[in-house]
């Protein structure tokens, strides 16, 4: 039955994105383009009425979008037959399978990496009310601290389509990823005649490694005969190596090649620093729906932007009366390249200025070739975007972290030769994009951003709360896996196209060597644990236990308000879990997720001293603090229960005038449920 | 981040000025003028609306309003056919521009001058009721007794544009500089034809002292070991505050001749009795009545000068269609000046009364717009009246007794520039019978301004205080922009040197501003919301956060001094209104009613926790949070715990800060507190 619900969404999805792409791709002659452009508009537009006027539930609106869909294809079936959308769809749909066969296959959001996070961050959108929405993991204040569009995006899905919160979140991985794969497939299918070029690259961009990968796989050593447990560290190990290679895993090689080439580090007053770099197939391992994947799909719709206008106005270039005829065909593509600027700020500040320097760099190569932009398209993207984000960027502005740019110091600096082993497969493409010479010298701007922007990398960095061996953690992360993700795809396509067979083998051999990642993707789907495949609800972890299954059920129908529960530490726990699967606010979410957000935040401290004493029963006065903090449900599970039994009667006692308590399995001796506010 | 938003707000603001400006200069071909009639217009019909019926929030207009301003700019997009309309728009912006560095460098919305009142003023108007709106500094009372149509009109704008109430305060700052230079410009455009003396002219204007300015540093000398931004701030206020204050401080056998030795015994104390310059009030910093009446009577000056030029042209059915709007417009000053200024009132009136005395020979065919424009005007603003006019504190004129005279040298050292182009005024009448006219009515004005005073609850020294203080830096900048401009413009070689040797003694007033400017700490530049003092505390930071995003309901914070203090900056910057705000000041405007020390007493009591029934006086004054600051905290320890044991029965307290005892928090109302989350 929960197949054919979802296959059913998924379909539906399918046909409402084709009308979409079909209706967008009057405009914008690639259909891959178009779709990237319709859904981006789509969303943006709502984005910016709903800072006006929330919608509220939106599941009225399918039906309509479906039937205009369905009517648009069949209309234009000739034009778009001609044009050969299908095989467009097609690749739309391969790339869109592939990640759903991994969510398929891992589909769980548990308080790993920053699912849960990613999944509050979607919860806060999905009741549709007026933007800023209420913060559900701090209310009374308002989520509009957080450069949450791509999650504001997935909830508006989630809300066309009646979806839950996890079912949401699975789907929009699944498609926020398969956009940039058919971009970078627009790209090289404009530049690349050989189609196993074209399928090298897509591979290298989606299960390819790093440069370390060749150096993870020549200096580690997989002990022999492993048992599963080791065995499903090892193919975890694999999966970040190659991306968490400095400062990480080159300190725990094994061979003495290994150890020879990249010596232990660490001295008594020195750690070594983790200098990651997360690119675009890593993510599928990570699985959070973050902000990075937006920063990609922006990336890739800029690069495939960049190649529509070239290639457009290349094929009709050289005839003085056609260029008129060029522009036309390129002002949409300018303008979306435009586009991506503004909404990179709103999807992933973090490579904003990365993005900057991408498009800056294009519009100076333009000039440098003596065809300068078309300033009217770039002003409409740019400004239109801004203009529509601009009801968004009053709060954001206000409130988001002051992050600092300072310079790299001495003791922060990635080590040579470390340096030349993640990088030189970039190093590599750049300086033979110096000279190449087709496409009116097009690898130049490539190699020019990307390498300028990884050397930039190396002199200075966003100084965030975080410090020590991790001060530069963060900015590598976000900067070094962006510079690699599209120097791959954008360098790789304009180098294969050479006209010089060894500028093609020599990429295509540096890419082999990258691609010994596959060998470790393959392992990882092999030898990690799939208890809950096929549950795209993303609770099977916690809802098997058919106690826990009923009280989400029944948070799941009741009405908005806020909801209590236990703090188990930190973050990273299982406290909120509840209320973000019911998509409702938590009176607390993760107190140290707090504290990086809104710096000091005493009153959160405060109240996890709180809730730990009214879990222990001892808070005084409990329901005149349950009301205060307008408490409408309290969670009280096996693990409350078991951490201090006699505390439920001291608890149910202070409060049960005011809360109502419902008992959810049948051992008398046991409590678990919830107490409902009496109304 | 910050500053891309900043950035985008003003273009916004910039873009929607500039479309309106397109509209307006089709009917009124001078583009300052239009700009600043057109914006003046929409805020006064929305505020006459609003009398009626409240537009709440108006965020949604800005999409559709900058819709439109794209469609009128459209027509003008070919810059190179609509010379004189952009450029225009260039110096608006470089006027703009100045203001904007000037607020950008000092945003702080705080304690300071009347800072925080001109805030509460443009708090009131931000949620868009029906006016008269409810006021934030005293909970229950109504705000009608004040002429904040200046302020109504940031609010509107922060309203548009979504933007924070202090926000837009800063924005409006630099907006009405902008104002005032591009209307300078405009005024100066008639007479002189060098861009670089006109612009010497506007920027004597933002940028020059007082008659006295210059005078100063042979007056008063430094000690030589005085800081430099003492020392810089110091220059600032001696010649603006020269008179009763700083005449106390002269050090120099020229300044002893001037003000006699003030160590002397028989030395005799003067009245107050200041001239501020824009450069000054830029410095201060409030966004208070003046600034707004100063663009008012720039507008006054330049409309009548379009209509005494547009006469000399000879095609007659042409200067009818174009003298009915400027002579409108003209007539809509003095309401105008009424809500915006109204100390500014009568000298406006008398202007456009001797306007009318020198109009007398055309005036057969310019009655019948001024009328029109000034009855229109007084019917729009006829619903504020309705309210303010019995509100408002009765001000008796009364004749300035003997004693009460400015000195003869005092009067010379401050006014010899006034004096020097009024009498250059007069010579160049025949010339140009406009200059005649308006040296005429200013002198008249200034002679005026030594024989009556309105008589307000100040007495002693500052007897004739606000008079003057209003009325000679209203009177100046007239002579200055007026008249200097025909001094510069039509005065011939001699009257260029005598008017350039003018404006450059006049500028040295710039240098102690430029020391100000360089050496002053700027910790919150760029933070224009104008709260970065208040949040660069932490506790309070989280409270204003929490504060603003809760439900609307009164606030009760601390009133520990009668003025000038940070209390109720919390809640306005949250967006809500207190129990009581400055106590001297609401206490004056409302003439001094019992009630306000009492309720003043009260709150005292209260955070001293010696107040007998405080439970019933929150509920008596419905008030829904309470802030107890760390400041309460340190006043009064042990003070919250008693509170809390008073009130609890109602209210819950919320702690944002604890170190042992001590705590620092909000106490909330603890009924209807279920709302806020149960409807998404």
């Amino acid at each position: 039955m929960n197949l054919i619900y979802f296959l059913f969404t998924l379909l539906l999805l399918v046909v409402n994105l084709a009308g979409l792409t079909a209706l967008l791709s009057r405009f914008v002659t690639s259909f891959a383009l178009a779709r990237a452009a319709g859904i981006l508009l789509f969303c943006l537009f709502f984005f910016f009425i709903e800072h006006f006027v929330g919608l509220g539930k939106l599941t009225w609106l399918w039906p309509l979008t479906t039937g205009a869909a369905t009517f648009l294809l069949y209309s234009e079936r000739q034009r778009l037959i001609e044009q050969s959308f299908w095989r467009a769809e097609l690749v739309f749909l391969v790339a869109l399978g592939y990640g759903l066969a991994w969510k398929w296959t891992f589909p769980v959001i548990f308080p790993t990496s920053e699912r849960v996070t990613d999944l509050y961050f979607i919860g806060n959108y999905l009741p549709g009310s007026q933007l800023p929405p209420l913060d559900h993991w701090f209310p009374p204040n308002r989520f509009d601290f957080y450069y949450a569009f791509q999650h504001y995006a997935a909830a508006l899905m989630g809300r066309i389509f009646g979806l839950g919160p996890g079912l949401t979140y699975n789907l929009a991985f699944a498609l926020l990823m398969a956009l940039p794969i058919t971009l970078a497939w627009d790209f090289a299918e404009r530049f690349l005649v050989r189609k196993w070029a074209r399928w090298l690259v897509i591979v290298t961009f989606v299960l390819g490694g790093t440069g370390a990968t060749p150096f993870v796989h020549l200096s580690y050593v997989q002990p022999a005969n492993p048992s599963a447990e080791d065995m499903a560290q090892h193919v975890n190990d694999g999966m970040l190596a190659s991306q968490r290679f400095i400062g990480y895993f080159d300190q725990r090689l094994n061979t003495d090649f290994g150890q020879r080439l990249f010596p232990k580090m660490a001295t008594s007053s020195w750690t070594p620093r983790e200098l990651q770099s997360e690119d675009f197939g890593y993510q599928f391992y990570v699985s959070d729906y973050h902000p990075p994947l937006g920063g990609f799909f922006l990336l890739l719709l800029a690069i495939a932007a960049i190649g529509a206008s070239e290639a457009g106005s290349q094929a009709k270039s050289g005839r003085d009366g056609d260029a008129r005829v060029s522009d036309d065909a390129t002002f949409a593509p300018q303008a979306l390249l435009a586009l991506t600027v503004p909404v990179m700020l709103a999807t992933n500040t973090w490579t904003f200025p990365l993005q900057v320097a991408l498009v800056l760099g294009w519009i100076a190569w333009r000039y440098l070739n003596g065809r300068p932009p078309l300033w009217k398209a770039l002003l409409l993207g740019g400004l239109g975007g801004f203009l529509l984000l601009y009801p968004f960027l009053s709060g954001f502005a206000n409130k988001a972290l002051a992050t600092p740019i300072r310079f790299v110091s001495p003791e922060d600096h990635t080590p040579p030769v470390q340096f030349l082993a993640v990088h030189w497969p970039l190093l590599l493409l750049a300086t033979l994009g110096l000279w190449q010479k087709e496409n009116r010298r097009l690898a130049l701007l490539f190699s020019v951003v990307f390498l300028g922007l990884l050397g930039i990398s190396e002199l200075i960095y966003v100084d965030d709360p975080t410090s020590g061996a991790y001060e530069r953690a963060n900015t590598t992360m976000k900067w070094w896996g962006w510079i690699w993700t599209g120097g791959s795809v954008a360098l790789g396509v304009s180098l294969l196209a050479s006209s010089r067979a060894w500028v093609r083998w020599l990429v295509v051999a540096s890419f082999m060597l990258i691609n010994l990642y596959v060998y470790d993707v393959a392992r990882y789907w092999i030898h990690s644990g799939k208890g809950d495949q096929g549950k795209l609800a993303a609770h099977g972890l916690y809802t098997q236990d058919p106690t826990v299954r009923d009280m989400f059920r029944y948070l799941d129908k009741a009405p908005y308000g806020i909801v209590l529960e236990n703090c188990y530490g930190d973050a990273y726990t299982d406290s909120g879990i509840y209320a973000v699967f019911a998509a409702k606010p938590s009176l607390l979410g993760w107190p140290s997720h707090l504290s990086t957000w809104h710096s000091n935040v005493g009153q959160a401290w405060m109240l996890k001293e709180q809730i730990l004493q009214f879990y222990l029963g001892t808070l005084p006065n409990a329901t005149n603090w349950l009301i205060a903090n307008k408490v409408e449900y309290i969670v009280w599970n096996y693990k409350d229960f078991q951490m201090q039994p006699e505390a439920w009667n001291l608890a149910n006692q202070a409060i049960s005038d005011q809360y109502a308590w419902i008992e959810f399995q049948a051992n008398p001796e046991v409590h678990v449920g919830l107490w409902v506010r009496r109304p | 981040m910050h500053l891309i938003y900043l950035l985008l707000s003003v273009g916004l603001i910039l873009f929607n000025i500039t479309g309106l400006t397109a509209v307006a200069v089709r009917f009124l071909p001078m583009a300052a003028s239009a700009r600043f009639l057109a914006v003046a217009g929409v805020v006064l019909l929305s505020f006459a609306v609003e009398h009626f019926v409240g537009f709440g929030k108006l965020s949604w207009l800005w999409p559709l309003t900058t819709a439109g301003a794209a469609l009128a700019i459209h027509g003008r997009r070919d810059w190179q056919a609509n010379k004189p309309f952009w450029s225009a728009e260039l110096v608006f912006a470089l006027g703009f521009a100045y203001g904007f560095a000037w607020r950008f460098a000092f945003p702080d919305i705080d304690a300071g001058s009347e800072h925080l009142t001109d805030l509460y003023f443009i708090s009131n108007f931000m949620p868009g009721q029906t006016l008269p709106a409810p006021d934030r500094w005293l909970s229950g009372g109504v705000f009608d007794f004040y002429y904040a149509f200046q302020h109504y009109a940031a609010a509107l704008l922060a309203r548009l544009f979504g933007l924070e109430a202090g926000l837009a305060m800063n924005l409006a700052w630099a907006l009405l500089i902008g104002f005032i230079a591009s209307l300078a410009w405009e005024i100066a455009s008639h007479f002189i034809r060098q861009r670089w003396l006109r612009a010497a002219l506007v920027i004597t204007l933002l940028l020059g002292g007082n008659g006295l300015s210059p005078l100063m540093p042979w007056m008063i000398e430094d000690s030589a070991d005085a800081d430099v931004r003492v020392a810089a701030a110091d220059r600032i206020w001696e010649s603006t505050r020269f008179s009763g204050l700083y005449d106390e401080r002269v050090n120099t056998p020229f300044g002893e001749l001037v003000a006699g030795d003030p160590t002397a015994p028989e030395f005799k104390q003067h009245l107050e009795l200041p001239l501020e310059t824009i450069a000054y009030l830029s410095y201060l910093g409030d966004f208070h009545p003046p600034l707004g009446s100063l663009a008012l009577l720039l507008l006054t000056l330049a409309l009548s000068l379009h209509t005494a030029r547009a006469a000399k042209a000879t095609d007659t059915e042409r200067q009818d269609a174009s003298k009915a709007l400027p002579g409108a417009a003209l007539g809509l000053t003095v309401p105008l000046m009424l809500v915006t200024n109204t100390w500014i009132f009568p000298l406006q009136f008398l202007l456009l009364l001797s306007w009318l005395v020198f109009r007398r020979k055309t005036l057969a065919t310019e009655w019948r717009p001024l009328l029109l424009g000034t009855v229109l005007g007084f019917a729009l603003i006829y619903p504020f009246l309705s309210y303010f006019a019995p509100a408002s504190l009765a001000t008796p004129v009364h004749w300035v007794k003997a004693g009460d005279h400015t000195p003869a040298v005092y009067f010379l050292a401050l006014h010899w520039p006034f004096l020097l182009l009024v009498i250059a005024g007069l010579g160049l009448s025949r010339r140009e019978p406009w200059a005649g006219w308006l040296a005429l009515t200013l002198a008249g004005l200034l002679l005026m301004s030594e024989l009556i005073y309105v008589d307000d609850p100040m007495g002693d020294k500052y007897e004739r205080f606000n008079t003057v203080l209003k009325w000679w830096s209203w009177l100046w900048p007239a002579a200055l922009i007026g008249l200097g401009s025909v001094l510069l413009g039509r005065g011939g070689r001699i009257g260029q040197v005598l008017g350039g040797l003018m404006l450059a003694t006049l500028l040295t007033y710039a240098l102690p501003i430029a020391a100000y400017w360089r050496h002053a700490d700027k910790p919150h530049m760029g933070k224009m919301a104008g709260n970065a003092w208040l949040r660069q505390d932490d506790i309070q930071s989280s409270m204003l956060t929490h504060l603003k995003n809760s439900p609307d309901g009164v606030v009760l914070e601390s009133v520990e001094q009668g003025a000038y203090s940070a209390s109720s900056a919390l809640a306005l910057n949250a967006g809500k209104g207190v129990v009581l705000g400055w106590a001297d000041h609401v206490a004056q405007w409302r003439g001094a009613p019992s009630y306000v020390p009492l309720r003043h007493a009260a709150i005292r009591a209260i955070y001293r926790g010696q107040l007998p029934d405080p439970a019933g006086w929150l509920n008596q004054h419905q008030v829904r949070y309470v802030v107890w600051s760390l400041a309460d905290e340190q006043r009064a320890p042990g003070g919250r715990q008693q509170i809390d044991a008073a009130i609890g029965r109602d209210f819950s307290w919320r702690s944002f800060y604890q170190n042992g005892e001590q705590q620092v928090g909000i106490w909330e109302r603890r009924d209807a507190q279920r709302a806020v989350t149960r409807k998404p």
